[in-house]
């Protein structure tokens, strides 16, 4: 009997200790960082740089359930210091990308060329080992930079079996591939996803309508089409040349040959008009 | 055997007889599969889940696209012990439906499938605002999202409340200082006007029979107004101010509750596992 009490009496601070819930003041602050007002969101960071002066405890909840928010505040807090241990963890195991994100977000001039090169082996080696969106945010970091990734990278990218992964690239080579280069994508159309195709025409129409319209000509595809509704194919005209600028006594005669001539047209066409 | 063994079998028996008798006969159980018995008739589930566009101003940053690729990365990872939000495949080649066959808790096999929807097409909401290309996915999401509403069991949104807005699918609408201008989504309500016409064009329909929207202060936003245009549609909604990782937890929570066939009472142990305070809840489905 009285080990069930002893049962009952673990179980029921157990259940405490979860539903009426221990947390930590900075979370709080933490959660104020987004979504709240501006004045609301200075008093939270000032109580966060209060309570976190350096970042090691900051990197400690790393490992467990306040991750997210720890990622935010360091984000936040403006701690470039602390790359160097994110991207350590990185290769652990970013299953929502938070970390790579994190990194991202504390680049510097000092540590872009580090971050880079880290990012570059990762993405040569088996992208298998890395989640969908670690992989989109190392090559968002690539397209944010305006750093173009080498072709082998962005061809393993655009061939991959995931639609995030294959948007990513499009949308790297749409801010960072020359528009003269254009053309070589059209190669890798057929292998894409619709939704790819369709954002690949879109870019193309801004750079050459005429291939782009091709595209929609060839492409039936309903996500790809629907795209193609409502663009206007129509080569851009160009402007018109400005009119050479004449000295004012020829404008002068000009004016005065003009209104002989309608004089003269203004006669005939009364008497036309007397004839009927 | 001994008259004390005998008696503590006796004993035994009849306990577990009687937790059995509870489990499968209590109104709250018989109410519980019957909700779930209407939701899948015709032998498959369909479940929408739908990223809205996840601005974070004033930064720029715009996260529903990485959110959408770490769901779709649950659904198609191996099922570990006790997980339901796995094992799934893509459906046709369309890397928008993933489906699997899953046997209920009735013992009866169903396919399930979901559909992903994500809005932003980048992660900076200024270059995003700009692109021919966001105008479309955004368009193309809405359209995406209100189609489910008719056709899908499940409708589940992950995004800005907008302070009542919402549902948004498109970069927001900036005042002078460039926040967010609430004070047109509260007066406009944009995105709610399109849900309660839907809704009450579908007031007799079968469809949806469960909405969820993983947003901001959502139950006291959009509660009242939702089950006044459709009273017999289940709807989750979450009382709090949720963090992005808060509302991936607590809607891939209502998707396993939904999938393990889990009563009102556990259903919202689940949703509300991760913190009481950032849970969401259940209500009107059973």
């Amino acid at each position: 009997m009285r080990w069930l009490w002893i049962a009952v009496f673990l179980y029921g601070t157990a259940w405490a200790a979860n539903h009426l819930g221990s947390r930590p003041e900075w979370i709080i602050y933490a959660r104020q960082l987004i979504g709240e007002s501006e004045p609301k969101r200075k008093e939270a960071l000032s109580k966060l740089e209060a309570q976190f002066p350096d970042s090691e405890s900051l990197i400690r909840e790393l490992g467990g359930e306040h991750r997210p928010y720890a990622l935010d505040v360091l984000v936040a807090l403006n701690r470039p210091g602390s790359v160097d241990k994110l991207m350590s963890e990185l290769e652990n195991e970013d299953i929502d990308g938070a970390l790579t994100l994190a990194v991202n977000a504390l680049v510097t001039n000092q540590n872009y060329q580090t971050i880079s090169d880290h990012y570059l082996r990762l993405l040569q080696g088996s992208l298998a080992n890395l989640s969908t969106p670690t992989i989109m945010a190392m090559v968002d970091f690539f397209t944010h930079l305006k750093i173009l990734l080498p072709e082998v990278i962005y061809q393993a990218l655009l061939k991959h079996s995931r639609l995030e992964v294959q948007q990513a690239a499009a949308l790297h080579l749409d801010v960072n591939l020359p528009p003269e280069r254009w053309p070589e994508l059209q190669s890798f159309l057929p292998d894409l996803y619709p939704q790819v195709r369709a954002q690949i025409m879109l870019t193309l129409f801004e750079h050459d309508k005429n291939v782009a319209k091709i595209i929609c000509e060839k492409d039936q595809d309903p996500i790809v089409q629907s795209a193609c509704d409502n663009l206007n194919f129509a080569p851009t005209k160009p402007p018109s040349p400005p009119l050479p600028v004449q000295s004012k006594s020829k404008a002068k005669a000009k004016a005065k040959t003009k209104t002989k001539k309608a004089g003269v047209e203004k006669g005939k066409q009364k008497s036309k008009a007397g004839e009927k | 055997m001994s008259r004390r063994r005998r008696f503590w079998l006796i004993v035994v028996l009849i306990g577990a007889c009687g937790g059995v008798g509870y489990y499968f006969f209590n109104p709250q159980q018989l109410s519980c599969r019957k909700a779930y018995s209407a939701l899948t008739k015709d032998g498959a589930l369909s479940i929408a889940v739908a990223f809205g566009y996840k601005d974070s101003r004033p930064m720029r940053f715009v996260g529903d696209r990485y959110e959408r690729a770490q769901f779709v990365d649950l659904l198609l990872r191996r099922c570990g012990f006790g997980q339901v939000v796995c094992g799934f495949q893509m459906e046709n080649g369309n890397p928008e439906f993933y489906s699997k066959k899953m046997t209920w808790y009735d013992g009866e096999e169903r396919i399930v499938q979901v559909q992903v929807l994500a809005s932003s097409v980048g992660p900076d909401d200024e270059w995003n605002r700009k692109s021919k290309l966001q105008k479309w996915n955004s368009d193309r999401t809405f359209r995406l999202f209100r189609r489910a509403l008719v056709k899908s069991d499940l409708v589940f949104y992950d995004g800005h409340s907008r302070t009542g807005g919402g549902p948004d699918f498109s970069p927001p609408i900036l005042a002078s200082n460039g926040m967010v201008a609430y004070d047109h989504y509260q007066r406009e309500k944009p995105g709610v006007k399109f849900l309660l016409e839907d809704l009450e064009r579908a007031k007799g329909a079968r469809q949806p029979r469960l909405l969820g929207l993983f947003s901001c202060d959502s139950s006291q936003h959009f509660q009242k107004l939702l089950l006044k245009a459709k009273p017999r549609m289940g709807l989750i909604a979450s009382e709090g101010l949720l963090h992005q990782s808060d509302a991936m937890t607590n809607m891939v929570a209502a998707v396993t509750a939904v999938l393990k066939g889990e009563c009102q009472g556990r259903f919202n142990d689940l949703l509300r596992s991760k913190d009481p305070l950032v849970g969401s809840q259940i209500s009107g489905f059973f």
